[in-house]
């Protein structure tokens, strides 16, 4: 198609060139003129059509990396070598049970993540809740494995909306350290896990300690949302980990 | 189907070049159809809007020899009804019911062609949507893709990745 562009832009030089000729002793923007010609027609020619999708840039394919399902981008890792570390370009990282598990509620229900059972407040009342004995460490270990294996530089947020308490204190410290190493700049810790939260039982919320942040010597924090969980800010310590 | 499109086409007016109406831009499709639009609806293509300004606005007509008269009119729908500030979810369910997965990957192609951002950025959604759930071999094809590992690093990365891979979905033959 290459040639294809060349010969109807020629054309249109013909033509075009054609018409300013008869100007030409008039006018002095003449050479100008054909000057922009000539750049209009590289320029064009640097704009290329792709075949197939597979063919785009890496900035165009990003496009849809960011639209999809974590579970869904972590399967473009084996499409191909290229595509191996293609992932790595998503920035913003958003685990909940539609993420991780199915992306709607009917299968959620079906494979036993979900279940409907008496309100705490109302028992004749049918609340649909996470299956934690099911979901919960899976889940953990989904968002575990997926940190392990990003080779992201970049991360700039990191969203989890599950519901996790003191019991992941470990764990979850962990993914915090290794973002805030990703120079991340948003953390959303939804803990309640709503929709689907129990408020069932009694527990033991996650510690944000700002302790975490010690580590690394410049915070690029801009937002940090917590539901459900404590912040902890270390005794003799004024450091607030937000960017100014 | 075809019906539609020719309507849309009939809207559009079918005309030969004419260099007299500067007001407005002729986009002319890959198979010589010539499509009269405002200078606005050129603006929100940014491949044809710096072509038209750096020729100053001399050239009205521009050549897209890679995109064809049958995606052109989706593309032309989508940019008046984003200048119209009428791009709701209700319009965006509607367009993507229209298209098959050949065409939801032919206007990907020519949205980035043409640059036009509000375009990608939402047929991107749609690609993501018609692959989710889906197997590594649908995706493949799919996106036209080579696969150029050999079947014992494919076998070792599925395994390692073998925690991500429940419940995929059937592969929809009938487009591919």
């Amino acid at each position: 198609f290459h040639s294809n562009i060349t010969l109807i832009l020629q054309r249109n030089a013909k033509r075009k060139g054609g018409r300013t000729m008869s100007d030409a002793t008039s006018n002095p923007n003449v050479e100008d003129g054909m000057k922009s010609n000539l750049t209009t027609h590289i320029n064009l020619k640097k704009v290329k059509m792709f075949d197939h999708i597979s063919q785009l840039p890496d900035c165009i394919l990003s496009y849809i990396l960011t639209k999809l399902s974590m579970k869904d981008l972590l399967k473009t890792s084996i499409l191909s070598k290229r595509w191996c570390n293609l992932w790595a370009l998503r920035r913003d990282l958003y685990f909940d049970v539609f993420n991780v598990f199915e992306n709607n509620e009917e299968e959620l229900l079906q494979k036993g993540y979900l279940f409907d059972i008496p309100s705490a407040h109302c028992f004749i009342i049918l609340e649909r809740s996470i299956n934690l004995e099911l979901s919960l460490d899976e889940f953990v270990r989904w968002v575990d494995q997926f940190l392990k294996h990003s080779n992201a530089t970049v991360i700039d947020s990191f969203l989890v909306n599950f519901y996790l308490n003191s019991q992941q204190q470990t764990t979850i410290d962990n993914w915090i350290s290794l973002v805030i190493k990703r120079g991340i700049q948003r953390i959303d810790l939804l803990f309640k896990g709503s929709p689907y939260g129990r408020c069932d039982r009694p527990r033991k919320y996650y510690k944000f300690s700002f302790n975490l942040f010690l580590e690394s010597n410049a915070s690029t924090l801009k937002h940090l949302s917590l539901e459900c969980c404590i912040i902890s800010i270390p005794p003799n310590c004024n450091f607030i980990p937000f960017k100014i | 189907m075809a019906e539609e499109v020719s309507s849309q086409m009939n809207s559009l007016s079918i005309s030969e070049t004419n260099p007299s109406s500067s007001a407005t831009i002729s986009l002319v499709s890959g198979d010589d159809i010539v499509f009269k639009v405002e200078p606005t609806i050129a603006k929100e293509m940014e491949t044809v809007q710096s072509f038209i300004d750096e020729t100053d606005g001399k050239i009205t007509t521009i050549p897209l020899p890679n995109i064809s008269s049958h995606d052109l009119p989706y593309v032309i729908e989508y940019c008046e009804k984003s200048i119209a500030g009428k791009i709701t979810k209700e319009f965006e369910a509607e367009f993507v019911k229209k298209l098959n997965n050949e065409e939801v990957k032919e206007l990907f192609l020519a949205a980035n062609y043409l640059n036009i951002k509000k375009l990608l950025d939402f047929l991107s959604q749609v690609i993501a949507d018609r692959i989710a759930n889906k197997s590594v071999e649908y995706v493949r094809r799919y996106f036209g893709i080579e696969n150029d590992f050999t079947p014992e690093e494919e076998a070792k990365l599925r395994e390692e990745l073998a925690w991500t891979f429940t419940g995929v979905d059937p592969d929809d033959e009938d487009e591919n």
